[in-house]
């Protein structure tokens, strides 16, 4: 292999970037080691791995995972649940979406951990008070992805059911929300980003469980590689969750693309 | 005219049907109104405090570091997100390190730069801009990436030099996206800028909501939370009236084209 072939495969395949993900990483290894960055601050990448292994090897990260998880899970599965119904509501009948517009409209841009306070108030630290700033924050993105979805549904194929004598229902099942789908798995995806999101703060600002509250206790413990695992696992997590996730869509989803090939 | 006005009369009507709800729940003590004030007594508190300059102070201070660090983040990004949307090299250099950072929840590093900077303002800035980056990267370099080859071509057809084509052709097509991506983002630095301030600070709109909430003066807190209803709702509304009227030309005369 010649020096140019080398040069040319390098620089037009992904490889270059992969090779200055190494020399990060190589990087973080030599800079505390030599003093040049204040190791405490930011211990070695060898240090910081072997915290996470450490933390796993005690379980300590496999629960706190799994409690961020399963508050995460129940936050996103109500959001799913209330996103749905009132996106499809809102989008199909017109009362509805009349009279819910301007408190939607109000309630929309409102940041959802301004909402920490209110809940911790009234649910203290349990997981309740996780949950319901989730479910608050992911909901948005479900319900307007759901409505713009059963808005842009061709009258065509409406008029089509109908004239084929389909009843009202049929038509939800088999017309609106097939139609809506591809727009409502694409809220689901950007849902899902935000609940990992917000399950880290609440955690950070007030539980005494999960990934987040980790993250702050070892923080305010000066446990430094710890607290780096901590932030490695959540960028794990989210990485491989947003994996899962594209994965299914396009097992599960493929179907769409030559159905409606032009309308999206 | 008339099918507006009722239409907006029914959402006003809702509206007030939720404030009435508040009002009744909480003075008949259905939720304890030491946590759930009336909503009257949340808005008196809002209208003194806004007039005695309480909030508008904090809120100037995190404005101050909501914009610091979404400009600090386009004026990277943007340039960025070009160069990767141009040359194929440089996207292959950063593509994988960008995909690895950007499933990381943004406020997860605030500990990290607290350890460095403590909980001053370049902390702050700094989460805002990492947080904003990966949006305005994104988008800038899907918008480059999309311009429809027809017209670049054209453009070289007729002669114009590479620098020519890229800021007479490709840049105004891709504006569209790039300033989808600052739409993204804009929100994204209200939300971080108030966790940031919640972790560790001394003075913003963040703080004074979890201030309140310790010192148990509940409708100061409920107070603070309209205000950032307010800005996330100014925000927003300044984000659409910029979309008209900045790329509101885009659209006419690129689906014409594409």
């Amino acid at each position: 292999m010649t020096g140019q072939s080398i040069k040319r495969m390098v620089f037009q395949t992904r490889i270059s970037g992969y090779l200055l993900l190494l020399f990060l990483i190589f990087l973080w290894e030599v800079l505390p080691r030599s003093g040049i960055v204040y190791a405490r601050y930011f211990p070695p990448f060898s240090m910081v791995v072997g915290a996470l292994l450490e933390g796993i090897r005690s379980t300590e990260i496999l629960r706190q995972t799994a409690i961020s998880m399963y508050r995460a899970f129940c936050g996103y599965c109500l959001a799913i649940i209330i996103g749905v119904t009132l996106g499809t509501l809102t989008g199909t009948i017109r009362w509805v979406s009349d009279f819910l517009d301007i408190t939607v409209e109000l309630l929309r841009p409102m940041p959802s951990v301004a909402l920490v306070p209110i809940a911790i108030l009234l649910f203290g630290t349990s997981n309740t008070y996780n949950i319901s700033i989730i479910t608050f924050g992911c909901t948005w993105p479900i319900f307007v992805n759901t409505f713009e979805g059963t808005r842009s549904i061709d009258t065509q194929w409406i008029d089509t059911a109908r004239v084929y004598g389909a009843t009202r229902f049929d038509l939800l099942r088999k017309v609106v929300v097939p139609a809506a789908l591809p727009y409502i798995v694409s809220g689901l995806r950007v849902s899902l980003a935000t609940a990992i999101i917000i399950v880290t703060v609440t955690e950070m600002l007030a539980s005494f469980k999960g990934l987040g509250f980790f993250i702050m206790d070892t923080y305010n413990a000066y446990l430094v590689p710890q607290m780096y695992s901590g932030i490695l696992t959540i960028g794990l997590v989210g990485y491989g969750l947003n994996w899962l996730f594209m994965t299914a869509e396009g097992r599960f989803m493929a179907w769409h693309k030559g159905w409606t090939a032009k309308s999206v | 005219m008339r099918a507006f006005f009722s239409t907006k009369a029914k959402g006003i009507c809702f509206l007030l049907f939720l404030a009435l709800l508040w009002e009744v729940v909480s003075r008949n003590k259905l939720i304890s109104p030491l946590y759930f004030p009336p909503i009257s007594k949340d808005l008196v508190t809002f209208y003194q405090l806004m007039l005695d300059g309480t909030l508008p102070l904090e809120v100037v201070r995190s404005l101050g570091r909501i914009f610091g660090g979404f400009f600090l983040a386009v004026a990277l990004m943007v340039p960025l997100g070009i160069a990767m949307g141009l040359f194929r090299p440089i996207y292959n250099l950063f593509e994988p390190i960008t995909e690895l950072v950007r499933p990381l929840p943004p406020p997860a590093i605030i500990p990290v730069v607290m350890l460095f900077l403590g909980i001053g303002e370049t902390m702050k800035i700094l989460v805002i801009a990492f947080a904003c980056s990966f949006p305005i990267l994104i988008n800038t370099m899907d918008g480059v990436r999309n311009v429809e080859p027809t017209l670049v071509d054209t453009a070289k057809t007729f002669g114009r030099s590479r620098y020519e084509v890229i800021r007479q052709v490709i840049l105004p097509a891709s504006l569209h996206q790039i300033f989808t991506g600052w739409r993204v983002a804009l929100p994204i630095a209200l939300i971080v800028d108030i966790v940031a301030e919640m972790v560790g600070a001394l003075n913003g709109i963040g703080r004074f909501i979890l201030l309140m909430q310790r010192r148990f003066d509940i409708p100061e807190m409920y107070a603070g939370i309209f205000l950032v209803a307010v800005v996330g709702y100014a925000l927003n509304a300044l984000l659409r009236f910029l979309n008209k009227t900045l790329i509101g030309w885009h659209r006419a005369k690129f689906e014409a084209v594409t």
